[in-house]
């Protein structure tokens, strides 16, 4: 009976961080990664010089490679190359990586 | 002489709390892998793209990216049952075992290091990454140590 109920308990715990963590992977499709392409706007919060970019383009070495961004009520980019709208969005705190676009 | 017994007898835990060091480690492993493995099935593509990058995984990095949750998963379900957490936990150990061995070759090595690892630890440096994977190593570890008889 022990083990019965330790493995519902089990089951649950597994549950419950699965279905959290697609809920927030999921659910973040506003919040999307922009990579800063052009350095001639080299300040992590400026939203111009930011490109969308499904994989991940960082490499190491340089102050910034990409940030996080809210778009807000702006549809989310699907296409490579894609440049970060430059109002309406939000960079979200603590996100700028550091390195540079390849 | 007889105190020295004592002692050691007090260091021992007794069977109930060994077991509830099981079933925590068990329960914390089972977060970690479920959690991280959603993470990287609902971002399979930028995922695999990262592990692309990597000189050890290069062309193999679709497969690579599909095993990795599902081996997560599959050792998670292991756990879920209170008779197979010995094997499951030895399973942990390994592969948590394989992570820091990557992770701490691909730093020595001096390679091209992805900046992104996905999941929940996307925000620690690799560095950061190694000791977390060590924190777990222990707990795996300390779970079996508690089993044995």
């Amino acid at each position: 009976m022990n083990r019965i109920k330790k493995a519902v308990f089990g089951v649950l715990v597994a549950g419950l961080a699965f279905s959290f963590s697609a809920f927030k992977t999921t659910n973040t499709k506003a919040i999307v990664t922009y990579y800063k392409t052009d350095m001639s706007y080299p300040e992590a919060n400026d939203p111009r010089g930011y490109q969308y970019f499904s994989s991940d383009r960082c490499e190491t070495g340089g102050s910034l490679c990409s940030a996080i961004w809210d778009l807000g009520t702006h549809p989310g980019p699907f296409i490579d190359g894609t440049p970060l709208p430059t109002s309406g969005v939000k960079m979200r705190l603590a996100t700028a990586v550091e390195g540079h676009f390849e | 002489m007889e105190t020295t017994l004592n002692e050691h007898r007090n260091l021992r835990l007794n069977k109930k709390s060994r077991e509830i060091i099981m079933d925590i480690a068990a329960y914390l492993f089972i977060i970690l892998f479920m959690y991280t493995a959603a993470n990287k099935l609902f971002t399979i593509k930028a995922f695999a793209s990262t592990l692309a990058k990597s000189p050890l995984i290069g062309n193999l990095s679709m497969i690579v990216a599909w095993t990795i949750p599902l081996v997560e998963i599959a050792i998670s379900l292991v756990l879920i049952f209170p008779q197979y957490r010995k094997i499951g936990m030895r399973a942990c150990l390994l592969l948590m075992s394989i992570f820091t061995i990557y992770l701490s070759y691909m730093i020595l090595a001096g390679s091209k290091l992805p900046c992104h690892c996905g999941g929940v630890i996307s925000t620690m440096s690799w560095k950061q990454h190694i000791c977390f994977n060590m924190g777990f190593i222990v707990l795996a570890i300390t779970g079996l140590t508690t089993q044995k008889k």
